[in-house]
């Protein structure tokens, strides 16, 4: 009986909220602002959003334009992201970027411009520092304006990216995607494969053939049925990992190009 | 579902051709004691039957000593409590194991806690076996029934308040038994109380050797309450409570840190004078398990775990009895049961997270039956006894966690699973003369597969070093069985004769998957619960019971001998070989003797695939000694015995790990009855 009142406050509340989101709509609600700059030029302010801290590995972000004058949302524009970390060890100077997905449309979804950043390194004070540059060009203008937006990235526990050479000798970025919260059974799993070109030049990797291999270290067991990832575009992978019980469990990956196989793994907890 | 309209069509028409039936009620009661094994639990007052003594040997025995001496019952062995009943060859979810009619569920994944452990001698009244589909009134099954029968307290006493106290001791296992059990009873209303504690040690075997992880500790309390609400009907309350701490199981990788049990019943019994009814009898129950196996005691322990289960039944039910109308007792019944098991386990490596899954997905099981048996008198040689039984059955794995799980094996468990069962049986009886009867019955039976058979989640199976995975898509074990008896009783010698077959469709079987790995650090690999097409079960019983010399002498004799094999001809697993118990007790007031054999052929027809070798035979003697005191206002009684007199290394082949037996066990126990 208990549990069918629990049942039914819980249908009301839900009900409730329902009708309460259409009213608010405020797409940036479970967001986080990370950073925000001007982009000169391009008279638009840049706000940097996302659903969590920033750390290292395949980051979700959103950019939410403003018109510096007026204020307003600004829902029509062609952005342009662009990663850079700037090192400074012992004096000496260099810059690399790094793996990124550019918004897909000039239209943004709800206000806001989903794109992705895959950070393979975490923030280190004065010796290394993340910014995102972000390029801003609205509806009728024909230069972009750039914003430098100042961020953290911390380091993802357990690791969520691997910088690895291949056995070819290529030099390759592979980010976890999903699943972001695993649960026993079955999950969909998701990755993302980058080649480095040079330091600035990361493109997409869609060459790839995996198979995937769930273990639990401190049993030595796996699980069955799991389904190897395969290409969907855009050096995206995927397929299904399962799990049997909760713990920690390492995603084994053998990545097959050109005959020639690197292995790579995740961890995971839960 | 058009088969069972027929057999109500069937009965229908039987029960308007009948006429005046003849009273056979000394032949019945033999007839019961020899064909539909009620073995009577010598409390207060002895039993009728001279073979009673045979079964319960001592008033030390418990349950489980009882049911090994019944000829068509087997022990699997894991422990030296715990041990699960196997009626000819049928164990688990094959039978129906019950308490008064109660439904129970053991809450261990790994059968750990058959329900017989739940009892002690001292509160049942007897038990009740029925083998295959003639044990259907208590739902339907493949293998027969095992009635736990809970003893009552008595309306209108002789004397208003009488009792037994008891305490014993067995050497093998230093072991300490205290019994007390209380009987109240005015004209209007009776109470009945007992309790039992048990402790023993870890046992010696018949090497001296100290069998580690096989002590035990439990306490068994029962209060029955009966109350006359009018002449014709009384209401009867049942309160049980078990607990069991620190039970061993040498042949496992677990013991058991705790097995609860609680049960409640109330039951109202009416018995019109007038109306077509004779004895209508109705009652709700509920019992709940708690169990938790625990390996904190054993050494080297790859990653300790903890396991514990739960298990909740709810039922009612509700039989009338018709009086004899012509040649036909009608016997009615409707019963309902709700079945509620969870188990899980979590897993706690050295250096990383602790792991945790369900080993049982909550799974809700609801079963609604039917049940009608028509026993009818040809002539006054000959009577019928038709039963029917249909079940509707529902089952249920309701959290997420648990279809997630099974989502990975390629399973979907969100719908609810519903089956009807069938059952039907007929029986023949035949008065030779006087003396001799002939009992011949031939049925179909359809049992439910188990939690465990549906939904377990790699239960690793120590015997053959498997994991196991349930199968949510199991069909229902179906079986055909015959069986035929002869029986002589006479005043000195009765003897029964009985031979048995069952051929059985679906039969539900542990197979090797390739495709999937080991879960338990050392198992050899998974194995799923799969429906093999055939299997057949096959064997002959026999019992003597003899008495001479002026009766002070009784001998008595058991045999037994079951054959099983699967589709390809391969011995099915866990069939018991060739055994035979013999007694010769001497009696003359007031002292018995009574001298034991237990012989055991080798079995050689194993089944290799589950873990089984041959296991050899053995020969094994005990004596028994009684004597008794009559007081003034009680009775003084003192056993004493050994066990295993001549100290014999053995095992029987159902003793899982092959772990020896206990050694010779000097036991006495001292009892008043007052």
């Amino acid at each position: 009986m208990k549990k069918i009142l629990l049942l039914a406050a819980v249908a009301l509340f839900t009900a409730c909220q329902k009708d309460n989101s259409i009213e608010i709509a405020d797409p940036k609600a479970s967001l986080n602002k990370i950073a925000e700059a001007y982009a000169i030029g391009a008279s638009a302010k840049v706000e940097l959003w996302s659903k969590t801290e920033l750390s290292t590995g395949y980051q979700n972000l959103f950019v939410a334009l403003y018109d510096s004058a007026s204020g307003k949302a600004i829902n029509k524009s062609t952005i342009q992201i662009m990663p850079m970390m700037d090192m400074d060890i012992n004096g000496m100077k260099m810059s690399h970027s790094a793996p990124f997905e550019n918004p897909v449309s000039t239209d943004a979804e709800n206000s806001l411009f989903p794109c992705a950043a895959i950070f393979t390194m975490p923030s280190s004070g004065e010796s290394g520092k993340w910014k995102l540059n972000v390029m801003v060009k609205k509806e009728g203008q024909t230069k972009f304006g750039k914003a430098e937006l100042s961020i953290t990235v911390k380091q993802s526990q357990p690791e969520r990216v691997r910088n690895l050479t291949a056995t070819d000798g290529s030099k390759i970025i592979v980010a976890y995607i999903s699943p972001a919260s695993p649960k026993v059974g079955i999950n969909d799993f998701e990755i993302a494969i980058f080649r480095r070109q040079d330091m600035m030049t990361f493109p997409a990797d869609d060459n790839f053939s995996i198979s995937i291999t769930p273990e639990m270290p401190s049993m030595g067991h796996g699980s069955p049925n799991n389904v190897n990832p395969v290409l969907i575009k855009n050096g995206h992978y995927k397929g299904k990992v399962n799990f049997t019980m909760t713990g920690d469990w390492k995603i084994n990956l053998d990545l097959t190009k050109g005959g020639v196989v690197t292995k790579t793994n995740f961890d995971l907890l839960f | 579902m058009k088969a069972s309209f027929k057999i109500i069509f069937m009965l229908s028409c039987l029960y308007f051709t009948g006429s005046s039936a003849h009273a056979q009620t000394q032949t019945d009661t033999v007839f019961r004691h020899l064909v539909l094994k009620e073995i009577q639990i010598q409390g207060y007052t002895q039993s009728k039957h001279p073979g009673s003594a045979f079964y319960q040997s001592s008033s030390l025995s418990s349950t489980e000593d009882i049911l090994s001496r019944i000829e068509g019952v087997s022990l699997i062995r894991r422990g030296p409590i715990g041990m699960e009943p196997s009626l000819r060859a049928f164990s688990a979810g094959q039978i129906n194991v019950v308490i008064d009619g109660m439904k129970f569920f053991g809450a261990c994944t790994d059968k750990m806690d058959p329900v017989t452990i739940y009892t002690e001698p001292v509160n049942l009244k007897s038990i009740d076996i029925k083998y295959s589909g003639d044990g259907m009134s208590m739902g339907s099954t493949v293998g027969g029934t095992l009635n736990l029968k809970l003893a009552e307290p008595t309306l209108n006493q002789r004397q208003k308040l009488s009792g037994t106290i008891a305490s014993g001791y067995y050497s093998a296992a230093s072991a300490v038994q205290n019994i007390l059990a209380l009987d109240y009873g005015t004209e209007k209303w009776a109470m009945r109380v007992s309790g039992v504690y048990r402790k023993a040690g870890d046992y010696r075997n018949g090497l001296n050797q100290t069998v580690n992880f096989s002590r035990y500790e439990k306490a068994n309390a029962n209060l029955s309450a009966k109350y006359q609400l009018t002449q014709t009907s009384t209401l009867k309350a049942d309160v049980l409570i078990d607990e069991g701490w620190n039970i061993g199981y040498p042949a496992l990788p677990m013991d058991v840190a705790f097995a609860k049990a609680r049960v409640a019943a109330l039951s109202y019994k009416h018995n019109p004078k007038d109306g077509k009814i004779l004895e209508l009898e109705a009652k709700i129950y509920a019992n709940s398990i708690r169990h938790a196996m625990d390996d904190t005691k054993r050494p080297l322990v790859p990653i300790h775990m903890d396991m514990p289960g739960w298990s909740d039944t709810q039922g009612a039910f509700i039989q009338a009895q018709l009086k004899p109308s012509g040649r036909h007792k009608l016997n009615m019944k409707f019963d309902t049961y709700h079945n509620r098991v969870k188990a899980d386990m979590t897993m706690y490596p050295a250096n990383s997270a602790p792991m945790y899954m369900l080993t049982w997905p909550v799974n809700h099981q609801t079963v609604g039956g039917i049940f009608a048996q028509d026993q009818f008198s040809l002539t006054d040689h000959n009577k019928i006894d038709l039963k029917m039984r249909l079940d509707a059955a529902f089952s249920r794995v309701t959290d997420q966690m648990g279809q997630d799980q099974f989502a990975v094996l390629g399973y979907d468990l969100t719908k609810t699973k519903t089956s009807i069962l069938k059952n039907f049986s007929s029986g023949y009886t035949h008065y030779l003369n006087h003396s001799f009867s002939l009992y011949a019955s031939a049925g179909y039976s359809e049992r439910l597969p188990t939690s465990s058979e549906r939904f377990g989640f790699y239960l690793f199976n120590r015997m053959d070093n498997h994991d196991y995975i349930g199968n949510p898509d199991l069909k229902n074990e179906k079986a055909i069985n015959a069986e035929l008896n002869l029986i002589y009783s006479g005043n000195d010698l009765s003897v029964k004769v009985s031979g048995f077959t069952s051929y059985l469709q679906n039969y539900i079987l542990g197979k090797t998957q390739s495709g999937l790995s080991i879960m338990t650090i050392g198992a050899s690999g998974v194995r799923a619960f799969t429906n093999i097409p055939t299997a057949r079960i096959n064997g002959a019983e026999s019992s003597i019971n003899y008495q001479f010399a002026d009766r002070h002498f009784s001998f008595n004799n058991t045999m037994k001998l079951l054959y099983g094999r699967d589709n390809n001809n391969v011995p099915l697993p866990l069939i018991a070989p060739f055994k035979s118990v013999s007694s010769l007790r001497f009696t003359h007031h007031p002292i018995f003797i009574q001298a034991e054999h237990e012989w055991s052929m080798a079995q050689n027809r194993v089944n290799h695939e589950f873990g089984e070798r041959s296991s050899p035979g053995f020969s094994i003697f005990n004596l028994r000694t009684n004597f008794t005191f009559d007081l003034k206002s009680s009775t003084l009684e003192l056993s004493a015995g050994a066990e295993n007199l001549f100290n014999k290394a053995y095992y029987e082949h159902l003793d899982w790990g092959k772990m020896f037996r206990p050694g010779r066990n000097i036991y006495t126990m001292l009892s008043m009855k007052f």
